[in-house]
Parts: C-alpha cells; sequence; structure tokens
C-alpha cells in the first residue's frame, strides 16, 4: 500500500512566556517518518530546554535505528535537574510510520494518542514496560488509508481551566472533538491548526499552559498536474497537450490561451464560467478531462498569497476557511495545500503578447517566479514539488 | 408617541362622598348591564359592525336607549358608558366573526337583581366641565381630582363657609385658572389623590402638559377609590443607534443580553434573572419584568443600541434545558415571559426616543457560529458550552444566542441583494426568487440598466397589488427586500450575482 505521511504541528506559548515549553520534532528517513512531542517540566526556557533536548535525543535514536530503552536511559542521565525542584523531567510521546505500513507509537506521561481510523475514534493496543524507573507504553500496529493520529501536550486536556469550562475540556471531550471536525479533504495543517484555535478560544486567549498539537495523516498519494502557459514552440502544442494528458493524477490548466490550446488539441469544449465570487479573481472555465480551468497570472498570483500565508506559523483558521471560496485562486490553492501529496509544474516559456512591455510586471520570469515560490512553500510543508520548464 | 398609565388613590373620601362614589359606581354598573341586557336581544350585521365598529356601536345607543338609561342616574356618564359598551361589544363581535368560541359579554347583576360585582366608571374626556380633571394646590404641592358624578337632581351645594371665598386649587388645564367656589348646586365631587415618587412625576408633566391627561376609569379595591390616568405622553427626540442588543431566552429563567458593535464585535454580555416573573401569572407582568424592561431601556439608551429580539411568534430558538449546565434551575424562560418583556420593551423604547425592536427569525442562533456562520448542532460540545467545529471559536451557549441575534441585523445590512444568472441558449436568465425577478435577457442587451427597471417594475407592481402573493410570509420577505432596495442611495451597488 502507497501512501503519504502528511505531518504538521502547531502550539501556543503560556500567557505571557516568550518560549514553548513544548517541542516538536518531524524526522523524515529513507524508511519511515518520524514525530516526537516532549512537554518539558514548568514554563518558559527551562522547559524548552528540556524538552528540545528530549526530543532530539530520542529523534537521533530514532533515525539511528536504536531502541528505546536506550533513548529514556539518556535521556534521564542527561537532562539537566530543574534546581528548584530537584528533578530532571520531561515527558514524550513518538510516532513512527514506516514505509512499510507499520506503526509504532511510545507514550510516557503525555495525553494519550488520538486515533481516528475511517472516521471513528480507535484505541491502541498498549504494553507496558518499566525502563530506568518510567512506565512506557508501547504500541505497534499498521495503517490505513485516513487514518490519522493527533498527538497533543497536556495543555489541550487542560484548555479552558480558569475560564471558559472548570475541568478544562478533557480527553473524552477533545477526541470527540476530533471526530466530529475530521474530513477526509482535511490536511493535517488544518486539522493542527483548529485544534490549536479551539484551545485558543477555550482559555480566552489566555493560554494557561503550553499547548501543543501535532496532526499526522495517512494520505492516499495524489499527484497534481500543473499546466501554466503552452510550449515556446507551437509547433509542440499538440505532443505537449497529449502528453499531459497521459500523465497519472489531477490536471489544472491555468491561462487562457493555454486553455484554448488545450481544447482545441482535445477537440473539447471551453465552457467560462460567469461568476465573479471575487473581484479580484477572473472567473474559471470547464474542460472536460480538466480538473480546474483558471487564468492565468492574476489567479496564480493570488493562489500564491494564499499558500504563502496559510504555511506561516501566523496563519489563522480563517485563512484555512478562506481556502473553500469559490474563486479559482482559492480552489487551486486549496488543491495544491490540502489534496495533493506531490506536484509537478509544467510552465511553458512561449511569451504572451498581452504582457509585452506595457507592464514589466507581467512578463514570463514573474511566471516562472510565482511558480518557483510556490514550489518552495508546498516543499516546506512535506510536499514533493517539481517544476519543469517547455 | 407613547401611552402610559398612572394610578393615583383617593385619599380618605369622607363619608358622604364615599356614599357618592359607590352610588355612581353602582348606576354605572347597572347602566352598562342594561346596555348589554338590551344588546343581547338585537341582531348585529357582523358586516355592517365590521370596519368603524366602535363608532356605529356606539351610535345603536339611540335617542331611546339613551333616555332609559336615565332611570340609572347616568347622566354624567352617557358619553362614556356609551363609548365603555362599544369598546366591549366590538372586541365581542369581532372574535365571533373569526369563528372564535366567544360567549357573551358578562352580566353584572345575578338572578335576583343584585349586582355581583362594579365596573370601573370610564371616563371618556379630559374636561373642566364634565367626566374629569384634576385641581393642583400650588401652595402646598398637592393634587385633586374633580370627578363629575352627579346629575341635576342629585346635585350637591357647597358648604356656607366656602362660597365666595377664593379656592386654593387650581385646574390643571392650559390657562390654569382657579376653581370657582360658587352658591349653586355642583355635580362633581372632589377629592385629594394619594401617590408615590413615580406617579408625581408624571403629574408634575402634566402641569406643563396638561394636553397629555387622557381618560381615565375609577375603581374600587378592597375599599379604597383610585383613578387610573392614561397619559398620552410625546415621543422623545429619535436617537441614532451605533451597536446592536441582542435579547435571548436563557435558563434559570433569565434574559441574557448581548452588545456587539457595527462589525460584530461582542462589546459587553449581562444575564438577567426573571425568576420572580415566572412565578407570577404572564397575563399580568410582574414588578419585577418592570424592572428588568427598564434596566434593559437604561443599558440600550446608554450604548444607543438597536434592540433586537427573538420572534417566536412563528419560529422556534431551539434551546432546551438539556444544553445548559445549570445548577437546579433547569427552567427555560417560558415563551409568554418572554412575550410579555417584548410588548413592555417596545412601548419604554419608544417612549425612551430609541427605535422599535426588530425580530428575527430565532431558528440556529443556540446553534450557529457567530464568527464562520456554520450552522450544526455538532457545534454544541461539552453541556453549556459551544465549539464551533468549523474554525475553533468557543462560547458560553446561554451568550450565543443574544450575540447571534445582535449579528444579524448587521448580517441583513451588510448581505448584498444576490441575483443567480444562467448562461441559456437565447440569453443570460437573472433571477431571485424573493423578488419574484425572472427575466432573460440577450447578449446584446443592456444587462443593468435592464435589471434595475425590472426591479424597479416589480417594487412598483408589488406596492399597487400586494394581495398578488400566495401567501403573507412570501409577501413579508419581499416587503423586508424592497424596504432594502429602497434604503439605498444606489442599489445597483449592493447587488451580487451568483
Amino acid at each position: 500500500m502507497s501512501f503519504y505521511v502528511d505531518t504538521a504541528y502547531e502550539s501556543l506559548n503560556k500567557h505571557n512566556e516568550e518560549l514553548c515549553g513544548d517541542k516538536i520534532e518531524v524526522i523524515r528517513t529513507e524508511d519511515s517518518v518520524i514525530v516526537v512531542l516532549a512537554d518539558g517540566l514548568g514554563n518558559g526556557v527551562k522547559a524548552n530546554i528540556l524538552a528540545t533536548m528530549t526530543t532530539k535525543i530520542i529523534g537521533t535514536f530514532m533515525i539511528n535505528g536504536l531502541n528505546i530503552d536506550e533513548a529514556v536511559e539518556t535521556i534521564a542521565s542527561t537532562l539537566p535537574v530543574c534546581k528548584d525542584r530537584g528533578i530532571a523531567y520531561s515527558t514524550f510521546s513518538i510516532l513512527q510510520i514506516f514505509n512499510s505500513g507499520e506503526g509504532y507509537l511510545v507514550e510516557y506521561d503525555n495525553p494519550s494518542v488520538f486515533l481516528l481510523k475511517k472516521g471513528k475514534l480507535a484505541n491502541f493496543e498498549y504494553e507496558k514496560r518499566i525502563i530506568s524507573g518510567k512506565v512506557i507504553k508501547e504500541s505497534r500496529f499498521t495503517v490505513g488509508h485516513n487514518d490519522l493520529f493527533i498527538m497533543v501536550s497536556d495543555g489541550v486536556i487542560h484548555a479552558g481551566i480558569g475560564q471558559t469550562l472548570n475541568l478544562g475540556w478533557q480527553w473524552e471531550h477533545v477526541s470527540e472533538y476530533i471526530r466530529k471536525t475530521n474530513k477526509n479533504d482535511m490536511s493535517a495543517k488544518g486539522i493542527a491548526k483548529l485544534l490549536i484555535s479551539a484551545c485558543d478560544n477555550l482559555y480566552a486567549h489566555e493560554p494557561g499552559d503550553d499547548t501543543t498539537v501535532a496532526a499526522i495523516k495517512i494520505k492516499k498519494p495524489v499527484t497534481l498536474n500543473i499546466m501554466v502557459g503552452p510550449p515556446k514552440d507551437s509547433g509542440e502544442d499538440e505532443e505537449f497537450i497529449k502528453r499531459f494528458m497521459k500523465r497519472e493524477g489531477k490536471k489544472i490548466v491555468c491561462g487562457g490561451t493555454t486553455a484554448q490550446i488545450t481544447a482545441r488539441v482535445l477537440k473539447k469544449e471551453i465552457v467560462t464560467s460567469f461568476d465573479y465570487f471575487n473581484p479580484e479573481v477572473p472567473p474559471t472555465a470547464k474542460i472536460d478531462g480538466i480538473d480546474l480551468t483558471t487564468e492565468g497570472v492574476l489567479t496564480l498570483g493570488k493562489a500564491l498569497d494564499h499558500i504563502r500565508i496559510c504555511s506561516s506559523s501566523n496563519s489563522t483558521m480563517k485563512d484555512f476557511l478562506d481556502l473553500n471560496e469559490k474563486d479559482g485562486a482559492s480552489m487551486l490553492a486549496k488543491i495544491l495545500l490540502e489534496e495533493s501529496t506531490s506536484i509537478n509544474f509544467f510552465v511553458g516559456c512561449a511569451t504572451n503578447p498581452a504582457h509585452q512591455n506595457n507592464d514589466p510586471a507581467l512578463s514570463l520570469g514573474v511566471k516562472q517566479k510565482m511558480v518557483e515560490k510556490m514550489a518552495s512553500y508546498l516543499r516546506s510543508m512535506g510536499k514533493q514539488a517539481v517544476v519543469k520548464y517547455h | 408617541m407613547s401611552f402610559q398609565t398612572i394610578t393615583l388613590k383617593l385619599h380618605k373620601p369622607g363619608r358622604e362622598k364615599r356614599r357618592i362614589l359607590e352610588d355612581s359606581m353602582s348606576n354605572y354598573t347597572r347602566a352598562f348591564d342594561f346596555l348589554l341586557h338590551e344588546a343581547s336581544k338585537y341582531f348585529f350585521d357582523p358586516e355592517e359592525y365590521h370596519i368603524g365598529g366602535k363608532y356605529k356601536l356606539s351610535k345603536w345607543v339611540n335617542q331611546d336607549l339613551s333616555t332609559r338609561l336615565n332611570q340609572f342616574n347616568a347622566e354624567p356618564f352617557k358619553d362614556s358608558l356609551k363609548l365603555d359598551f362599544a369598546m366591549t361589544f366590538s372586541s365581542y363581535l369581532e372574535l365571533k366573526s373569526k369563528g372564535k368560541k366567544v360567549g357573551f359579554p358578562s352580566t353584572y347583576i345575578d338572578s335576583a337583581g343584585n349586582l355581583t360585582n362594579l365596573r370601573p366608571i370610564f371616563f371618556c374626556r379630559y374636561d373642566t366641565k364634565r367626566d374629569y380633571c384634576l385641581l393642583y394646590d400650588a401652595k402646598k404641592d398637592k393634587y385633586y381630582i374633580k370627578l363629575y358624578l352627579l346629575n341635576n337632581r342629585t346635585a350637591r351645594k357647597n358648604s356656607d363657609e366656602a362660597v365666595g371665598q377664593e379656592s386654593k386649587l387650581e385646574y390643571v388645564h392650559k390657562n390654569m385658572f382657579k376653581l370657582e367656589n360658587k352658591a349653586s348646586k355642583e355635580r362633581f365631587i372632589i377629592v385629594p389623590l394619594s401617590f408615590g415618587t413615580w406617579q408625581e412625576e408624571y403629574l408634575k408633566h402634566s402641569l406643563e402638559n396638561p394636553e397629555i391627561l387622557k381618560t381615565a376609569r375609577l375603581i374600587r379595591r378592597n375599599g379604597d377609590f383610585f383613578i387610573t390616568i392614561n397619559l398620552m405622553l410625546p415621543a422623545k427626540d429619535k436617537i441614532e443607534t451605533n451597536t446592536y442588543m441582542g435579547i435571548s431566552r436563557g435558563p434559570e429563567d433569565s434574559v441574557n443580553l448581548t452588545i456587539s458593535d457595527q462589525f460584530g464585535n461582542e462589546v459587553d454580555s449581562e444575564c438577567i434573572n426573571l425568576c420572580e416573573s415566572f412565578q407570577s401569572s404572564f397575563r399580568k407582568p410582574s414588578p419585577e419584568l418592570y424592572q428588568a424592561v427598564n434596566y434593559i431601556v437604561d443599558k440600550a439608551l446608554a450604548s444607543k443600541s438597536q434592540v433586537i429580539l427573538e420572534n417566536l411568534t412563528e419560529h422556534k430558538d431551539g434551546i432546551y434545558a438539556v444544553d445548559f449546565d445549570c445548577g437546579k434551575n433547569q427552567n427555560i424562560l417560558s415563551k409568554p415571559i418572554y412575550q410579555s418583556l417584548d410588548r413592555i420593551l417596545t412601548y419604554k423604547l419608544e417612549y425612551a426616543g430609541l427605535p422599535l425592536p426588530v425580530r428575527v427569525s430565532p431558528f440556529g442562533i443556540f446553534s450557529t457560529c457567530p464568527k464562520c456562520g456554520m450552522n450544526t448542532k455538532r457545534n454544541r460540545s461539552t453541556k453549556g458550552m459551544f465549539l464551533c467545529i468549523s474554525c475553533g471559536e468557543a462560547y458560553h451557549i446561554k451568550y450565543l444566542g443574544s450575540l447571534n441575534l445582535a449579528n444579524k441585523l448587521i448580517k441583513y445590512n451588510t448581505d448584498d441583494i444576490k441575483i443567480k444568472v444562467t448562461k441559456q441558449d437565447d440569453g443570460i436568465k437573472l433571477y431571485n426568487e424573493i423578488l419574484g425577478l425572472n427575466i432573460l435577457l440577450s447578449s446584446t442587451e443592456d444587462i443593468v440598466n435592464n435589471l434595475v427597471q425590472k426591479i424597479l417594475d416589480i417594487i412598483k407592481d408589488t406596492k399597487e397589488n400586494p394581495d398578488q402573493m400566495l401567501n403573507q410570509q412570501d409577501l413579508k420577505k419581499r416587503w423586508s427586500m424592497i424596504q432594502k432596495i429602497e434604503s439605498y442611495d444606489d442599489f445597483t451597488k449592493h447587488i451580487t450575482f451568483i
């Protein structure tokens, strides 16, 4: 079974703290994806150091295939002892998903990881061991498409204490909320963002503790092929289009001329929409066999804005909800961010006579820069993005 | 303009005056009963009395009947009696014409001819020479009532000492002239009044504006006599509002109040408990309910708020006790109490110079996210907590309803008029169900101008032929949209094509 491991995480610092006492480490190796969450004792700098050391130690051990026992022993002997409390302490959770479809989970003193299988809450079968005096829970399992794992620090479980909820959010209610909100087409980033937003609101924007959410989603690989502009040599149009259509995965065409050439080669009609959902974004069109047909530069520019904002750590829930708008740029950005796991950009080098001279901004170089930037953002989010020029 | 009723007590009338008051009430009651008795023998054509019913009914008391009323010494209050009868009987006829099960108005006399009850005497006008008026002693700051209750036969003389002496009392009248103590027999009695500070404010207002004094009723309660006076108060200067106040039902017999600014941001929230009102009959609002309304009006004045209420007549708000995490009292404020609050709030807001409350459908106010608009019951998290499954916003459920109410008007005012556009073989179709807009334009025609003209035609047609609509609901929606269109300087700027 081939799959893609979509990972994302979000954190809130305790109110008035500059550093978060939780730490997340995501490591992609040749044969697995490893996610480590650690919650250092206390808050602020000390907690951040404890958590960082814990994730780094565990990460290093996991990359090198060493077992958890040694990692725990190393942590116990390495972490600095707090002068006030007299102990060196950090919780941790480790999730490792192998390319083979096997999964391995280790938990120490963190809230139990949430698991959704086919939209329903599921339980792990744990085995408990004592390592260096610590009760460690381990679980081994098999993953399936659309499985969702959510790792949280205790700031999530206690969200709302002293503000909106007397007893905090509580594990059962968090799991119920995850079950209600999960959708197959939602990305890990979207899920993590939604949960942290809920925590922030329950804390009335003054978190009582460091709060971290890591979402790991097992997705079917979805390849997206985007054609931006026709090839430089118009004689190659037909061959280019036909090769494009043979590619596996979804197909998007950006640009009016490109769409016309595509429709001509495929002998299909272009059906233009009258819908101006956003006055700044030209309407989309429909070509039979193409998943989305948009205008060119303006739509690409707006889509790039969406991607830049959503991939930023300052993004809000509203930025993700804006992806559900019906204009061409939002639809393009949504497919890129939420649905695709690998993206192939086919950038045609033909110049558009309409973009000549009058406005230097509308030149081939700008289109290329947009695509390159887009690909860069997508890679930073763990997706495969390849740009080819014709 | 608003109406206010104040009740004043007739302060310790002497034995003679008590007798006059009691006899007058008995006479009035018997005279009223006589009219009912006569009416029971007459057929009133519903069609004939449907329009202008009260006027026509008062005219039914013809010369003959009017003369026969004299047997009850009813001369002082004949005009009032006719009007009182007409008001009572027209209500009965109206209900009967609508097919409602309604009994004939009750008689006040039993089979033995004894009075079972006393009907309050209705005074249909404020007048210095008939019915009733007020007198004022400026030196002692005291008020008196002058009641015309006697006819020529029963008129009484002033005491010898009073005749010729200058009266200390002035009429509460635009000319404020003094009462004359004449030697001749008078058909009225004058009784001092007692009242509280709240009533006194209105009496002082009447000294400067006597035109506010309108009709009155003389009633007897627990052996004492009272006069209830209806005042017509002028409207205060209209206040421009810049915030919105939603008032929704809540748990523990409360109403919840949220004030939001023009952008939908919450400015203030409060819970007002109406427990005591729950105990009393909803037909007669308790003092606690009035106090709560006064508090709300003061708050609306201070924040210059447009008040928005739930329209529970046609819709449900979908809130139940199980939705809240309360203590022992899980009762949701009852619909009748809320509607009583609505009624009282309406005239008090108008009197205060604020706009009338807007009533909106409460559908979904307890399950819709105020931030992103997601409406689903899955948004309800733990008891008493709302957690949006789309954007993660969190609210206490009890304040959610009032916040959504406050924001409904903002949404309505800022929402564009949506015109659906579909391309057809022979042109472009423009459609809006609420307006009844359905036009097909060829691609060569000027879309915007044609659309504007068509909308104006629809508005004109609706005003001229309102009955063309199939049902009231659709007509209401169309009127609402027409008002919205007419409120814009250029409504084309507020059209969205979808």
